[in-house]
């Protein structure tokens, strides 16, 4: 076998001209899947960050049931002791910070017309610490010593026509279903990565929202956590301590149905991409190696009369190719993540997805998943390639081919 | 006749041809389905937004776009349309829509709730538009009626046959009620919108707001592509300081940023399988000049122009392409009746309420688009071997062929 893997690795180097076409249109495929790759791992990994970071921290806490029954008698859903449980899950490791929010429909209203919000009653500094996310576009964001401000989404605020400093009449049904109105002052006007949530999102300070409600109770507790690598195990942790609360814990990914969308629409996207770079290379690689192995029939006849199975020929040709793409690949990857590095150390500068307003700077990150899966196609496509030569090789007529030689 | 002898020259290498023939037609095949595939999933995208949100024309007040929704009773359009419908391509329809927010009871629960007064005798009358879930849609004859969004219906947990009440505030700041019947359940292509929206014939909004205008003429077309034709005469119909005519692809920005997202992957995709070919058949065409010296080394011997070896290789790369991007169109056409057969539902892309089914859109433009790219591509890949080829030393040439 070493013998054999030898003279495979001194055939490939033999023709260099030829191995050296083949190796770029490997390595190509190979820097262009890393890149792509990466780039759809940063897409996506952002989004992620930028939800948890602008709306749903990683995990929340709410009462069994709330998501689906909650919005028709808020009343019936609140959390049972909430200082109680914050302190609960404060005391699990990789959890920074526990914040308290309720969460209320209700009508917003400039002097000239209405509009329907879904409001949130939060914690101001707490919030502030979670929402690195949030571009605050004017005025500036809610603080604990303002009890009666309020913060509206960049598309509320188009709505109805309000600037930091304006105020406005905010309409809702207390929890026995009586009608409160709530006179705020505009403090500041943000915007998140989802024009949809900012159309109708306005926070107030939690104070404020349980008077409105004419309850002091509160919907959910938001975690904030050090690392978002940690959600799985903090969700676990979570749902062993609570278990004796009749609670549910959802982590954010369950929060966001746009980033699952999302996700499922780019993999199939990666995967089209995948499918199409290792077909294309083995369609351009096999033609070089058609040609190599048809070329090489007289040597291959020596061989075979002087003794070398049909077996060993088939192997050394699949071998042959193999190591051109494990060579290939391998100049792939390195370029590929060099590249990569290089790139993110500039940044490609992005204008805005189509829901938001925000631009950014994308970058493509590593990752080994992407690597080796980029290097599996660089091998297999040359081995795909070389198997029907290398059988035709295999049984190729001695005699025929040793008359090629002539 | 330089031509038939690229093609002899192709045939009498059948195997080598064939499978530069294959990885050619291949890459024309994958950019065709990825560009077909985008071009169907948009065209239902867009078609559904137009009929929905936009109309293909929007007629309304000066500044209407920018600050209606903050002061929708300064914005108020004429009762009245004042277009005349035979400036439009016949089969147009023109339908006035007022929005109209306030507060909807039943039973115990009251949702703040977002609306449209439409026609519905012109406007949403089919699947494309609204989808009904539960129930039916608005009738010509509805007065006293409306539909929901789901998230709304579910919210407020009504059906289709109960009634609830209508609150909004009047222009003159009086309450407006009214009692309607729940006639439907429709879900749209937006989440965030079935939320909250519901639709009440155009006749219940006036009497509820008391008011008689509209605040947007939609106009509908047969057919999209005509709108650009048809915004002018509308323009010059109207007077602009009175009314401001946008057509949908100003006014869909959701749409128009996502498809320029989706143009730039393409153009990724098309980059890699322009290049990886460039490589591929750059390397074939490399192989047969050198395999083919003695019979160029003849060639030239006999009188034949460099100028003439270097087209010939050139126009056996050219012809290799055309070939190859046929039998890649002809490849795609077939994977296009393929998922029309199979009807594969796709889950819905993001920020959509709903999946649709994959399907290609292949037009002219596009098959024209991938041959030339095929056509200079191959050509391009040609013309190092090519210019090698026409550069050789005819002596050496010719004793390399014995």
């Amino acid at each position: 076998m070493r013998e054999l893997l030898q003279l495979a690795a001194r055939n490939v180097l033999r023709q260099r001209g030829r191995s050296l076409m083949t190796l770029f249109a490997i390595a190509f495929g190979v820097v262009a899947l890393i890149l792509a790759g990466g780039f759809i791992k940063d897409t996506v990994d952002e989004l992620g960050e930028s939800m948890i970071h602008s709306q749903s921290g990683h995990l929340q806490v709410n009462r069994a049931g709330y998501r689906e029954q909650g919005a028709r008698e808020p009343a019936a859903y609140l959390l049972a002791e909430p200082e109680a449980l914050r302190a609960q899950l404060q005391a699990i490791p990789a959890v920074e910070e526990v914040l308290l929010r309720n969460v209320f429909t209700g009508l917003l209203n400039n002097g000239r017309t209405d509009w329907a919000i879904i409001g949130e009653g939060v914690e101001p500094a707490a919030e502030a610490r979670l929402g690195t996310y949030i571009n605050i576009s004017a005025g500036r964001q809610l603080t604990d010593s303002d009890p009666f401000g309020m913060m509206l989404g960049a598309g509320v605020a188009q709505a109805l026509n309000l600037q930091p400093g304006d105020w406005v009449d905010l309409l809702t049904n207390t929890t026995e279903g009586a009608v409160n109105v709530l006179e705020f002052e505009v403090v500041g006007i943000f915007q998140t990565f989802s024009k949809d949530y900012d159309a109708r999102a306005v926070r107030i300070p939690l104070p404020a929202a349980q008077e409105l409600l004419g309850d002091p109770g509160v919907h959910l507790a938001v975690l904030r956590l050090a690392r978002t690598e940690a959600t799985a195990a903090v969700q676990q942790a979570a749902q062993a301590t609570l278990a004796e609360r009749d609670v549910e814990v959802l982590d954010w990914r369950r929060l966001n149905p746009f980033y699952e969308q999302t996700v499922a629409l780019y993999q199939q996207q990666f995967g089209f991409l995948v499918l199409v770079i290792l077909l294309m290379v083995t369609l351009s690689v096999g033609n070089s190696i058609n040609m190599n192995v048809y070329e090489r029939a007289a040597e291959f006849g020596t061989m075979q009369a002087c003794g070398a199975p049909q077996r060993q020929i088939f192997r050394l040709v699949l071998l042959e190719s193999a190591f051109l793409g494990a060579a290939g690949a391998v100049l792939g990857v390195v370029l590929g993540n060099g590249l990569a590095l290089a790139i993110s150390a500039v940044g490609i500068p992005m204008p805005p997805p189509p829901n938001s307003d925000i631009a950014y700077i994308a970058l493509v990150r590593l990752a080994w998943w992407i690597s080796g899966l980029a290097f599996a196609v660089g091998v297999l496509a040359p081995v795909i390639a070389a198997l029907r030569p290398a059988r035709r090789a295999a049984r190729a007529d001695i005699a025929e081919s040793l008359r090629q030689a002539v | 006749m330089s031509l038939l002898l690229a093609l002899r020259n192709l045939r009498r290498q059948f195997r080598r041809s064939l499978t530069a023939l294959l990885s050619i037609g291949f890459g024309v095949t994958a950019l065709l389905v990825a560009t077909g595939f985008n071009a169907a999933m948009f065209e239902e995208f867009r078609e559904a937004t137009i009929r929905s949100q936009f109309g293909h024309l929007q007629v309304t007040r000066p500044g209407f776009q920018e600050r209606g929704r903050s002061d929708p009773w300064a914005y108020l359009l004429p009762a009245d349309v004042t277009l005349d419908p035979a400036l439009l391509p016949s089969g147009s329809t023109i339908s006035p829509r007022l929005l109209l927010n306030g507060l909807v009871s039943f039973g115990e629960r009251t949702l703040p709730f977002m609306s449209e007064g439409i026609d519905p005798a012109r406007d949403m009358l089919d699947d494309r538009s609204l989808r009904i879930e539960l129930g039916r849609r608005l009738g010509p004859a509805d007065h006293r009626h409306v539909v929901l969004g789901e998230g709304l219906a579910r919210q407020l947990e009504v059906e289709p046959g109960e009634s609830v009440v209508l609150l909004v505030n009047t222009p003159t700041g009086q309450l407006g009620a009214a009692e309607a019947e729940v006639a439907g359940v429709f879900s749209s292509f937006s989440q965030e919108f079935d939320d909250a929206a519901l639709l009440l014939p155009l006749s219940l909004a006036r009497e509820l707001a008391q008011v008689e205008g509209a605040h947007a003429w939609l106009v509908f077309l047969q057919d999209t592509s005509a709108t650009a034709s048809a915004l002018g005469p509308v323009r010059n119909a109207l007077p602009a300081d009175e009314f401001d005519v946008q057509p949908w692809y100003t006014l869909a920005e959701f749409y128009a940023r996502a498809s320029a997202l989706f143009q730039q992957q393409l153009d990724l995709v098309k980059g890699i399988v322009v290049f990886i070919i460039l490589l591929g058949i750059g390397n074939t065409m490399m192989m047969s000049v050198l395999e083919r010296t003695g019979e160029i080394g003849t060639v030239m011997a006999l009188g034949n122009t460099r100028a003439s070896v270097l087209r010939g290789f050139l126009l056996e790369g050219a012809l290799l392409g055309l070939l190859g991007a046929v039998l890649g169109v002809l490849a795609a056409l077939g994977v296009g009746q393929l998922l029309a057969l199979a009807a594969i539902e796709m889950p819905p892309p993001p920020t959509f309420a709903r999946s649709y089914d994959a399907a290609l859109l292949i037009t002219p433009p596009m098959v024209l688009e991938v041959l030339l790219i095929a056509i200079v591509t191959t050509t391009l890949a040609s013309f190092y071997p090519a210019w090698r080829a026409s550069r050789m030393e005819i002596v050496e040439a010719i004793r390399h062929a014995r």
